[in-house]
This record gives structure tokens, C-alpha cells and sequence, in this order.
């Protein structure tokens, strides 16, 4: 598509007017109401990664992936509420046992070894994986969970294409993205902008104080992230790219007080101030069977948690001012071959600095991590599909045990898309450097948690009648977490990690999918069902982990009429132990609670542009719950969404 | 779609609905006689699960979270501690900023006083007068006990914790330098008639728990502080002149003993250093072997009744419920109840 002045001018004035941020959310908005990139890429590998289709991203395109991974995969998700900290765990395991990478580079914090998934936008990335279990091995180690896979593609020989996203939602919520991409045969350039702001004063009922029971509204909740990424893709010549992606990010939170806090004498002001930049160069040959790669990385983060408690006329008492910075410098080098039609080579070799300087450690603190991934990918015949990874990681000078992977997949018959796949895995997560290194309490001695984990799982496609698409996926997964790390108060007042628990988990993950057309009614239906025991074995017996739903729920389902949609999600979490202990006393156990969402849209073209108007109702039925224990979740709330793009 | 496939649907939803769960709301109508226990859980710090536990020695009994179950709310978040007087229960709720007043013979809630800062110990003074002391604030709080209000402050200029008081005058330690830029290693001396500071007694880097012997003399036990700055110390001071006449000092600098207690006849001192160690107010020495060992339980917490069990409180692993044992006199074992999570101080109902 040419770019039309007119509509740059345009769109210009409009950014300048609202004073907002922008950037691409509405990458797939197609006419289809149900243009929904999902290609099988996937299907039938030896390892377990999927992809999230861009109709679930469209549906939800301006929020966190942390959002998104809730409502439309079975991992969990643990939110303390919108803009505030939100982690995700595969099958039970830990949230330091998720890795986020991006761009092939791990994104977790090296001092928390976890994300928090409400900074990170859906609408920068143009794909966001799942790797479960010891698939994720393909790309990182450590991932005992599973890894989120964000990628963005390159944009050479690409439209030139503008585009813009704005909501306006109740609490006084907003949020842009807005997306250029300029695109030639030799140069292509992506600018992404995003603004998330909100004062999420929502309204909620409070029965966690006496006299019994108060509407309240939530206070001192407020958040505002912005940033942009910019992405240059440089072709040099037929085979060979370079790459620099640059993503940067200011993010800022009022923290609010738990439900029986909010009577605290004095005055809590408690914040978090984040700012992140991460920068990735590569270079990409592609010669005949053969794609080498070569990548530098470097990540700088700041981090500042505030506390400070004041007496009745306001002086302060007692303060906590926690200043952290971390930078960490990658090298990367990756190569891949085809020997023959029937297998392939894969090698990658990946060395890390991490350095942090935070007035909680003693003092500056650097790990080296140096790992080497080596990959043999075969089709041992038309019924068998092989992979056998074999991770290996150096961190400061000390060779932790190998981490292999072996899947096998099978097609048992030859016309049907049915698929059976077993994979074995041994994985090690490293302890983040707040285990090892926090003044006190911090453990320089705790070994890597390890992981044995195997899965089994099932996949068929059918196609019906050329219009309707039926995909089952079920998996069943067993996995043991050895040397689990726990703080406990320890010989010292203070708490202190130690390499203690050992879980097990175990579970099935049942997904169906559905999509076609009838009568010119396009529909599409997901249904994901996730049972989860995972389970702390000691002396006392073996209890649910705390947090770690045994069951849960999603489905999504949509119907579209010449350009206008209509899309009902319902999102059941089930109950969850807030205890280790298997004698749940009254409210040790928070009730299962299902969120319905709706959105009504339309799509259509304007002259040369293609536009989106929506409404979206969460929570339709205007539950109260509680998502965490006596942290206050959002009432029905509203949500007006416009998204353009030329 | 077919007739067969949308019922299939709607019933899937239809069940997922069918699926929620209402909260709590049962009462109990349970009544804790005279003779019986509580012990306040404190919870996890920012989890509000605190919790109160009443236990029955004569039936072995254990009822849990009778303050939710009576009151319909949590108690709160981390209760630190609960103190009898008269017909009511007096409890602070360190990170909720309250103080709940409960009937003791059923635990209904009866009056709170919110707005406190980081409320820890209570002391009642007299009838109509209680001090409340603050982790954060360099305040001690005043209540009324009558109308329960706030009915003024006294200017401490430290944190305060313990408090107790032994011939009208109250003593109350400036345990914790969290945050702060004052020393802890005082004593502080208040006149409860004028509501003012009165005097100061230096002892050892955090004292925590106060006792007074027979003999009048007030103990201390300092812990060495949150770093182990120092060797932990026992102190045993003249309430006449407010003079220490003796410390005794712990061999390991890394130990880190609490929770001093004293029976009934006020001849001999407990107190907690990983098992469970007495001594007689006129040894000069400290005891080397305990009384009870730990043997891989976590004690937190312990009281000594009026006929000499003991009453100690398990943390476990401060993630699951913790447990009580009763003990005799001896260090024999009578019983064991499981409670809530951190089980922090335990009360005797008279």
C-alpha cells in the first residue's frame, strides 16, 4: 500500500491533540472479522510450542501480555490487578521457572528471576510463543516451566503502513499504541509507541474490616507505562540482513494497601518506578541450507521501590528506598544446516554478563553465564519426527550438569492430521542473584533447581467441508522440581533461601479449537481446560502448592456478520490454597470465581483505511473477587477501543 | 450449528457456572470458658491471614479462626499480639493498624480503635487506661479503655515494643532500630500518673521481653540485634535505682534467644534459643542444656500457665499452619494442636 500523505497529516494531528503515545496494535485487522494468523507451523514437532493466535490478541490487542496469557492459555497467571505485578507459571511450577525471551535474549530480571508480565505490551510483538516444559530448552535453559517466546519479524519488502490504537476505559483509563512501518527492498524501519495510564480508582466491596461490609473505592492503584520500540532492518545483499531493535520503556505504579490495611494510621506512600532499555543488533546469513546468525545484546534496567510511612502530621517515620540497576551484556552466535531433506543440525553459543548494583547487596555483583545449545532434528521416517537438544551452561567457571531434551512425534495415519508426541527433559533454573545476594540473608552456596520432566500429548486437525477447522490438542505432563528454593527465617532473625522442597507436578491441558463459516457467519471457539496438581512432598504429607489452582478454565467464543463481531470470553479460576497446609482453617482457600468478557465491534474501510470500533465489558456480571487474598479486584468496567490503519 | 451442539455448549456453560463457590458465612457458637487458651496467629506479612485459635486443655480441644468465623472478617494482617483484661480481649494487628476489643467469652467483636501506625504491645494501666506501643511511631498511644479512643500519646523519640509494669511505674523496650536512626539498647522508665518519660535504662542491642522476679528485679533479654552486633545478653536490673546488677552474656554471638517468660511463683525465668532453656532467678549463670530441645521444630512463641506447662508455639515453616505443644513442668510432652500460620503469642484465660 502507498502511503497517503494525507492520512500521515492526519493521524499526526490527532497524536498531537489527544497528547497520547501510539503504536501498532491493530497489525492484523483484516475486513475477515476472524482474520486470525494462525498457521500450523507447529504441528506434528517433536517439541511442545504454540503460538497465540492474533485473534485473541486482537481481542484484548492494548493490554499486557499477562492479560492475555490469563484469558486465552492454560498457564496461570497471578495478578495483584491491572497495572499491577503480574507473574505466570506453567503447570504448577514457580513464576522464576516462566522465561520471557525476546529475540532469543532472556528478559527476566536476573536479580527477581521473574517477569512482570503487566510492562510488557501485547501489541510490540508481531508472534508470542509458548514452549511448555523441556521444549522451552530449544531456546533457554532454566525455563522449568516453560518460556514465552516474543518475537517481532523482520520488515524488509513489507507495506508501508501506518497505524493507531486508542481506548478510553472506566477508572479513567488509557491507552494508545501507534505503529509506522516504512519499508523498502534494501531498508525497512518499525517504530512502535504505547502509553498505558490509569488511575484504576475503581469501586469494590470491602468485607475485610468491621463494622461488616463497605463499598470502598480503590486508592493509591495508579499506573502509567510508556515507551517505543524501533526496529532497522538493512538487507546487504541477497543473503545476508542486519537487524538493530531497540525497546525502551518507562513504568510507573502507585502501590495500594491490601483490603484490611486501609484504616493504617499515618499516611503509606509506596511506589515502584521502573525504566528499561534493551537493544539487540544481528546480522543474518542465509546461505543455501545453511542460516548463521550473530547477535550482541545489551540490557540496562533501573528499578525503585519506595516506602516511606509517616506519623499523624505527616513526618516521615520510616522509609524504604530501594535502588536497583541491572545491565547485562549478551553475545550470541546461532547456526543452523539442513545435511539432508531428513535432518538438521542446530548449534548456538551464548555468553552473558550480568552485573547489578543495588543497595540491598553488599556490594556490586557480576555473573558470567556461558551456555552452548547443540540440536539434531530428524524425520526418521513418514511416521517419525525426532529432536534431541543438549544444553549446556558455565556460570562462573563452574559447568552445571548437561540439560538434555529427546521428543519423538508420530503420525500414525497417513491422510489425518493426528499426531502423538513424547518428550523427556532434564532442565537446571539457576538462582537469581536477590537469592544469593541480598543483604542479609542472601545464599551464595544454593545449587540450581532441577527439573525431570516428561509429557505426552495428543494433536488432530480436521478440516471440514473446506470451511470449518476443528484442532484438539491434549497434553498430559509429569514433572519433578528438585532443590525447589525457599526463603525461610534461618539460624539469623533474618530470612534466608535455602535449596529445601521438592514438588511434583502433574496435569493434563486439553485445548479445542473450532473456526468457519456459515451462511456467511464466521464463528471461532476455544476451549482451554488446565488440571494442575502440583504438590510439596515433606514429612506432613503433600499439599497443593499455594496459588496453584487445580482448575482452570478459558473459552473464547466469536461471531461475525459483515464487519461487525461479537466475541464472549469466560474465564473460570478454581479454588486456590493460601496455606501450605492440608487443614484448610476458613479462609485459607479462596473460592473459585468466572469472569465473563464481552466485546461488540465492527470493522470496515473509510477511503483507503481500515478502521475498528469496539466495546468491551469486563467482568459482565459484576462479580466481586478476589484474584490474591484480600487484594481488591475491578467491578464491571467499560472499555471503548478505535484502532485505524492506512 | 446443530440443535445437538449449541445444548452442548450452553451446558458446558451452564456447569462452569454451576461451578462458583460463595464465601464463608457460617457462625459458630462456640464460648471459650475460663481455664481455656488463645493463641494469635500472626500470619504472613502482607497476606492478612492472620488468625485466633482457643484452645480447651481439659477436652484437648482446638477451635481456628474464631475471629473470622464470629465476626465474619479476617483478622487481619499480622496480629502481634493479645492481652486480657477484665472481660475482653485485647488485640493489635501490627500491618492493619488496629486494635480490636473481643468479649473473651465468645470473641465478639466489641470496638477497635483504626488509624495506629504499627501497633504491637498492649498494657493496660488501670481501669480506664491502656498504653499501646508502635514498631514505627516514636510514640507510645494512650487509650481509653472505657470509650475506646485515643486519648493522647507520650513521646518516646524511640520505636517501642514490651511493655510491663511493676509498682506504678512502666518500663517499656526500644526493641527495634528498623528503619530508624535512634539506637535500640534502652529501656525506657514512664510514669503512667503524668504520662511521661521518667528515666532510661541502657541494657543490650534489641531488648525484647520483660519480666519481673519475686524479688522485684526486672529482666531483660536483648537478642544482640537484627545483624548480631553483639553477643545476645540477659539482664537483671534493681527496679528500686533502675540499676543493672547483672548481665549475663551468651556465648554464641549467632544465637538468638526470646521470649522470656516466668512461672507463677516468680522463681524461674524461660526463655527460647532454638529448644526451650530455664534457669532460676538466682543462678549467675546461664543454662547450657535445655530443658526441651527443638529437635527440627521451629519455636516462635511460648507462655508458662499458672501451673507451670508450657505452651510453645511451632512456626514450621511460616507457610503452613503452625502447631502448639503443651508441655509439663518437666519438659514432658502433654499435647499437641494444630493452629494457624505463625503461631506468635498465647494467652491463659483466668
Amino acid at each position: 500500500m502507498r502511503l497517503n500523505k494525507k492520512y500521515i497529516l492526519a493521524i499526526i494531528s490527532i497524536l498531537i491533540n489527544i497528547s497520547i503515545y501510539c503504536q501498532p496494535v491493530y497489525d492484523t485487522i483484516q475486513l475477515s472479522e476472524f482474520e486470525i494468523v494462525s498457521n500450523n507451523k507447529d504441528l506434528g514437532l517433536p517439541l511442545n510450542i504454540t503460538s497465540i493466535d492474533s485473534i485473541y490478541r486482537n481481542d484484548i490487542n492494548l493490554q499486557s501480555v499477562g492479560e492475555l496469557l490469563a484469558l486465552y492459555t492454560p498457564v496461570f497467571v497471578k495478578s495483584y490487578g491491572r497495572g499491577s505485578v503480574s507473574t505466570v507459571s506453567f503447570r504448577g511450577t514457580g513464576s522464576r521457572h516462566t522465561k520471557v525471551v525476546w529475540e532469543g535474549f532472556d528478559i527476566n530480571s536476573p536479580m527477581l528471576g521473574q517477569t512482570d508480565f503487566s510492562t510488557i505490551p501485547i501489541s510490540i510483538f508481531d508472534d508470542i510463543e509458548l514452549s511448555y516444559g523441556g521444549s522451552s530448552l530449544s531456546e533457554i535453559g532454566g525455563a522449568l516451566g516453560g518460556s514465552i517466546n516474543l518475537n517481532t519479524s523482520c520488515n524488509l519488502d513489507t507495506e508501508n503502513q501506518v497505524s493507531i490504537s486508542q481506548s478510553i476505559g472506566s477508572f479513567n483509563t488509557f491507552m494508545t499504541a501507534a505503529e509506522l512501518r516504512i519499508s523498502t527492498n534494501k531498508l525497512g524501519s518499525k517504530t512502535h509507541i504505547i502509553q498505558q495510564s490509569s488511575l484504576n480508582d475503581f469501586t469494590y466491596y470491602n468485607n475485610a474490616i468491621l463494622p461488616y461490609g463497605k463499598t470502598m473505592k480503590q486508592g493509591n492503584a495508579d499506573f502509567k507505562n510508556r515507551g517505543f520500540t524501533q526496529q532497522l532492518d538493512y538487507r546487504i545483499n541477497q543473503n545476508q540482513t542486519i537487524s538493530l531493535i531497540t525497546w525502551n520503556q518507562w513504568n510507573n505504579r502507585d502501590i495500594p494497601a491490601i483490603m484490611t490495611n486501609i484504616e493504617k494510621g499515618g499516611q503509606q506512600n509506596e511506589w515502584q518506578k521502573g525504566f528499561f532499555s534493551r537493544s539487540i543488533a544481528s546480522w543474518d546469513l542465509n546461505s543455501g541450507a545453511t542460516h548463521l546468525s550473530g547477535k550482541v545484546a545489551y540490557f540496562y534496567e533501573d528499578m525503585n521501590y519506595f516506602l516511606q510511612t509517616t506519623d499523624t502530621i505527616g513526618s516521615p517515620i520510616s522509609t524504604i528506598d530501594s535502588k536497583n540497576n541491572v545491565q547485562s551484556l549478551s553475545l550470541s552466535a546461532d547456526i543452523k544446516t539442513s545435511i539432508s531433506s531428513s535432518l538438521q543440525l542446530k548449534g548456538s553459543l551464548k555468553y552473558i554478563n550480568q552485573s547489578v548494583n543495588s543497595n540491598n547487596y553488599y556490594d556490586l555483583k557480576i555473573r558470567n553465564i556461558a551456555s552452548g545449545l547443540l540440536g539434531i532434528e530428524s524425520t526418521l521416517s513418514a511416521k517419525f519426527r525426532s529432536e534431541v537438544l543438549v544444553r549446556v551452561e558455565v556460570v562462573d567457571g563452574k559447568v552445571n550438569p548437561i540439560m538434555p531434551m529427546i521428543g519423538i512425534s508420530f503420525k500414525p495415519l497417513d491422510n489425518s492430521d493426528l499426531f502423538f508426541r513424547v518428550n523427556i527433559s532434564r532442565n537446571y533454573n539457576l538462582p537469581s542473584l536477590n537469592d544469593m545476594y541480598w543483604y542479609p540473608g542472601g545464599n551464595d552456596s544454593l545449587n540450581p533447581e532441577q527439573s525431570i520432566e516428561s509429557e505426552f500429548s495428543m494433536e488432530y486437525v480436521k478440516v471440514i467441508k473446506g470451511n470449518h477447522k476443528l484442532t484438539l490438542r491434549n497434553t498430559l505432563y509429569y514433572a519433578n522440581v528438585s532443590n525447589w528454593i525457599m526463603w525461610q527465617p534461618g539460624d539469623y532473625r533474618y530470612w534466608t533461601p535455602s535449596n529445601i522442597d521438592n514438588v511434583i507436578s502433574k496435569g493434563l491441558e486439553l485445548s479445542f479449537k473450532a473456526s468457519g463459516t456459515v451462511n456467511n457467519i464466521q464463528y471461532n471457539l476455544l476451549l482451554e481446560y488446565a488440571y494442575t496438581k502440583a504438590t510439596k512432598d515433606d514429612i506432613s504429607g503433600s499439599t497443593q502448592l499455594m496459588y496453584v489452582p487445580l482448575n482452570t478454565f478459558n473459552s473464547f467464543a466469536g461471531i461475525g456478520f459483515k464487519g461487525y463481531y461479537l466475541n464472549w470470553g469466560i474465564h473460570l479460576t478454581g479454588k486456590r490454597s493460601t496455606c501450605m497446609s492440608e487443614n484448610k482453617n476458613y479462609s485459607a482457600e479462596l473460592p473459585a470465581y468466572t469472569l465473563h468478557n464481552i466485546s461488540f465491534g465492527k470493522r470496515g474501510t473509510l477511503n483507503k483505511a481500515i478502521f475498528d470500533v469496539k466495546i468491551r465489558v469486563y467482568n459482565i456480571f459484576n462479580k466481586d473477587y478476589q484474584s490474591i487474598l484480600w487484594r481488591a479486584m475491578p467491578r464491571r468496567n467499560f472499555e471503548l477501543c478505535v484502532g485505524l490503519k492506512i | 450449528m446443530k440443535k445437538g451442539r449449541i445444548i452442548l455448549v450452553v451446558s458446558l456453560l451452564m456447569s462452569i457456572l454451576a461451578c462458583e463457590k460463595e464465601n464463608h458465612s457460617d457462625t459458630s457458637e462456640n464460648s471459650f470458658d475460663s481455664g481455656g487458651v488463645f493463641i494469635l496467629n500472626e500470619g504472613n506479612y502482607s497476606s492478612a491471614n492472620s488468625s485466633l485459635s482457643y484452645y480447651n486443655p481439659e477436652t484437648d480441644m482446638v477451635d481456628n479462626n474464631v475471629f473470622h468465623k464470629i465476626n465474619n472478617v479476617p483478622l487481619g494482617d499480622v496480629a502481634q499480639s493479645i492481652c486480657l483484661h477484665n472481660e475482653i480481649a485485647l488485640i493489635t494487628v501490627n500491618n492493619s493498624g488496629i486494635l480490636y476489643s473481643i468479649k473473651v467469652e465468645d470473641a465478639q467483636f466489641q470496638n477497635k480503635i483504626n488509624g495506629l501506625i504499627s501497633p504491637r504491645y498492649i498494657l493496660p494501666i488501670n481501669e480506664t487506661k491502656a498504653y499501646v506501643t508502635d514498631f514505627m511511631s516514636h510514640e507510645i498511644i494512650v487509650i481509653n479503655l472505657k470509650t475506646f479512643e485515643i486519648e493522647g500519646s507520650i513521646y518516646v523519640g524511640k520505636t517501642t515494643e514490651n511493655i510491663i509494669m511493676h509498682n506504678g511505674i512502666v518500663y517499656t523496650a526500644n526493641w527495634s532500630a528498623y528503619n530508624q536512626t535512634t539506637s535500640n539498647n534502652t529501656i525506657m522508665v514512664i510514669n503512667p500518673g503524668t504520662n511521661e518519660v521518667i528515666d532510661s535504662i541502657i541494657v543490650g542491642i534489641e531488648p525484647g521481653a520483660m519480666v519481673i522476679d519475686n524479688n522485684n528485679y526486672l529482666w531483660v533479654l536483648c537478642s544482640g540485634g537484627y545483624m548480631n552486633e553483639e553477643r545476645p545478653s540477659l539482664w537483671k536490673i534493681n527496679t528500686s535505682n533502675k540499676k543493672s546488677e547483672e548481665t549475663l552474656l551468651f556465648n554464641d554471638i549467632n544465637s538468638n534467644p526470646t521470649n522470656l517468660c516466668i512461672n507463677y511463683e516468680g522463681d524461674s525465668l524461660y526463655f527460647l534459643d532454638d529448644g526451650v532453656y530455664t534457669m532460676s532467678v538466682n543462678d549467675s549463670h546461664l543454662p547450657q542444656t535445655p530443658l526441651i530441645e527443638s529437635n527440627e521444630k521451629t519455636f516462635y512463641c511460648m507462655s508458662v500457665n499458672t501451673n507451670g506447662d508450657i505452651y510453645l508455639g511451632d512456626a514450621r515453616d511460616y507457610n503452613r499452619n503452625g502447631d502448639v505443644y503443651r508441655y509439663n513442668i518437666n519438659g514432658k510432652i502433654i499435647s499437641k494442636f494444630e493452629v494457624g500460620i505463625i503461631p506468635g503469642d498465647i494467652v491463659f484465660i483466668d
